[in-house]
């Protein structure tokens, strides 16, 4: 039988007793004395009933019994220790705060090591993948709809070339690009040398790659690398990888103030484009494919490069922070592909309209 | 013979700035592994930690709100938002462009969102104070709800109508009901400020501030608290115990500066320190003068686990 001094209210009114606490192995017996009137007062807590709330290491308190409950204050520290022995089979539990704040240091260490791993686990594999399904997943009509909504808002700032727009997809439909999406190409006279696709199937090409290209085979390039994005929604794959980082940053840090916010902007842009370039790497990969298929000489691809490459100021370093992957990468990768094509065939159809297009993008 | 004792009693925290440090800390890494889950549990920790560090007269206070609860409270509170999103945009669409129609609309939903504040207010001061305690007794809030809506709403209405002038009385009249339904087990509270005093308070301040780009706002801010402090009382069997405050402008000025600058050099890591320090200021100029018996308390108050109020609170930003 063990014994303890201790402070006890009885949950009706706020005396302070002085009270002894007697631990069995089925009750704790609590005996006071009524400063008022002398008498002893007995009472007993059943173990079943008593919760712990431990205040600090110097002071723990116990409850009993629902609303209002009964109340025991410990202030030796051995109480909690003196329980375990008492009572092996019970454990006085604390909240999973307490069992990590005891651990010290070495607790909160291991507490930040999990999370950091956690948040990186989340963030380079399985929110890519999450967002990856979601994208394969909406459906064909949203995706146009959206890509419709987008060039919309686009159109008003894009000097359309009519004529040269006719041409263009004359010349697209001489070529199996091998997609489900209905092809719309649109020719924009603006020096850029650049084109771009947009979800569900419209294509944008500036005048200014044109005035750049020297033959019907680099165009071809040029439209198999964009139908392939299109095919193979990178715009919406993008799309979704992009939201789904920054809701996740947002979401696991809560309130995100102004400069976090800033950082964590244009840490997930980082993220994204180097998404963007292994989805350039399967464009080009994949129109390789499609010229193939055509059997459209693929020396096409490789003067495509060349010219590209004569308009980009390389820089080794600032590789990681552009948009599309070195393009002597792919010139590698295009040269070979060259190297290595058995069959092609004239396309006189293309040649005419390759001129015709030339002429009008002046 | 009983001898009364006109004693000056204070609050005392134990608190340090690195038990502090080590409950938010953990409370954040928990908060993201849990994809912000863990946070009404971080919330009720961090309360609990304040109740637990205060002391009354040798003994702290207890804090007994359960995660859970306030986790239930925060999806509730949610799903009332949700809603009110909901109505916002089904009324946008379903107007088809009828401007009539869509004024009117936005007027009830302003209102609408005017009178979710007295609301939060309410469930939150009910819950918080029935999961309070001290040797045993428990706080609670009698206060209803209709009346509260209501007084809120009239004061919005005649603020706006009199482009904030009447803002003054409107503070008073709220303070004065809310304080009013206090309870402390069988204490209970009162506030007794004027709403024309109060206004003058805050007339003198404003200009005076502007006058002195700014310095004399440490003064104006010690005046108010003064005011409402020294306004509110608290009775136990029909004795007065008053409400003490001592601070100065000068107190207010020191203390800011200090904090200001311990929070830029570190970069905000000083965060729970400086909170420590802030509570410490708070009961530092805080008495309480009167025949308050500390054995006296009688249990009267009920208990209440609706977090609801509560998780509004939150969403809307008011805090208690």
């Amino acid at each position: 039988m063990t014994q303890m001094n201790a402070k006890y209210y009885d949950g009706q009114s706020s005396i302070q007793y002085d009270a002894i606490v007697t631990f069995t192995s089925v009750y704790w017996d609590i005996s006071y004395t009524d400063p008022s009137d002398g008498r002893l007062h007995q009472t007993k807590w059943k173990l079943e009933h008593i919760r712990n709330q431990k205040v600090s290491s110097s002071l723990h308190v116990f409850k009993h019994g629902d609303f209002p409950p009964q109340t025991l204050e410990f202030s030796q520290p051995q109480i909690m220790q003196l329980l375990r022995q008492q009572y092996p089979q019970r454990p006085f539990t604390e909240t999973i705060h307490d069992k990590v704040l005891s651990k010290g240091f070495k607790g909160i260490a291991v507490l930040l090591a999990c999370t950091v791993g956690i948040v990186l686990l989340f963030y380079f594999w399985i929110l890519p993948f999450m967002a990856e399904k979601a994208a394969q997943n909406v459906p064909k009509d949203m995706e146009i709809a959206l890509g419709e909504k987008l060039f919309e808002g686009m159109r008003q700032d894009l000097d359309i070339d009519t004529a040269a727009s006719g041409t263009i997809n004359a010349f697209a439909k001489n070529i199996n690009f091998h997609t489900h999406y209905k092809v719309q190409i649109w020719v924009v006279k603006d020096s850029t040398v650049n084109a771009f696709a947009i979800p569900g199937g419209t294509i944008v090409v500036y005048t200014g790659i044109i005035q750049e290209m020297n033959d019907y085979t680099e165009l071809s390039a040029l439209l198999a690398h964009e139908t392939a994005h299109v095919q193979y929604r990178h715009s919406m794959r993008s799309l979704c990888k992009s939201l789904a980082g920054s809701m996740f940053i947002s979401l696991a840090f809560g309130d995100v103030s102004g400069i976090t916010s800033t950082i964590i902007q244009n840490g997930n842009l980082l993220n994204n484009l180097s998404y963007s370039r292994s989805l350039e790497e399967e464009a080009d990969h994949k129109g390789i494919e499609i010229l193939r298929n055509n059997q459209i000489d693929l020396k096409g691809f490789v003067n495509l490069f060349n010219t590209l490459q004569k308009q980009h100021e390389e820089h080794e370093t600032l590789g990681f922070m552009s948009t599309h992957p070195l393009t002597k990468h792919r010139l590698q990768y295009a040269t070979l592909a060259y190297q290595q094509q058995k069959q092609t065939l004239p396309h006189p159809d293309l040649e005419t309209l390759w001129d015709t297009l030339k002429q009008q993008s002046k | 013979m009983e001898q009364i004792l006109q004693s000056k009693r204070k609050l005392k925290f134990h608190g340090t700035g690195a038990s502090l440090f080590g409950i938010m800390f953990v409370n954040m890494l928990l908060t993201v592994i849990t994809l912000g889950i863990y946070a009404a549990w971080a919330h009720v920790a961090n309360r609990k930690y304040f109740y637990q560090e205060t002391e009354l007269e040798g003994t702290r206070f207890e804090y007994h709100a359960k995660g859970i609860e306030v986790f239930i409270g925060y999806l509730k509170a949610f799903g009332v938002i949700v809603v009110f999103y909901i109505a916002m945009a089904g009324i946008g669409f379903l107007s088809g462009g009828n401007t009539t129609v869509i004024i009117t609309a936005a007027i009830i939903l302003y209102l609408a969102l005017f009178a979710l504040i007295p609301v939060a207010i309410h469930g939150s001061l009910k819950y918080e104070m029935a999961k309070s305690s001290w040797r045993g007794i428990y706080f609670g809030y009698r206060g209803d709800l209709q009346t509260l809506v209501i007084e809120f709403l009239k004061g919005i209405l005649l603020t706006i109508v009199t482009f904030t002038l009447y803002s003054s009385w409107f503070t008073v009249n709220i303070r004065k009901y809310i304080i009013g339904n206090l309870k402390f087990g069988s204490i209970s509270f009162s506030y007794e400020g004027d709403g024309s005093k109060l206004f003058f308070i805050n007339l003198k301040g404003f200009f005076l501030t502007l006058v002195t780009f700014g310095i004399y706002f440490f003064w104006y801010i010690a005046e108010v608290q003064r005011y409402h402090t020294n306004n509110t009382k608290a009775f136990q069997n029909g004795r007065e115990i008053q409400f003490k405050s001592d601070v100065t402008g000068g107190d207010v000025f020191g203390n800011s500066i200090v904090n200001m600058l311990l929070i830029i050099f570190t970069l905000g890591i000083a965060f729970p320190w400086v909170i420590c320090r802030e509570v410490n200021f708070m009961y530092l100029h805080l008495s309480f003068e009167g025949d308050f018996r500390a054995d006296e308390l009688q249990q009267t108050e009920r208990n209440f686990n609706d977090a609801t109020g509560d998780g509004l609170a939150n969403i809307l930003d008011i805090g208690i």
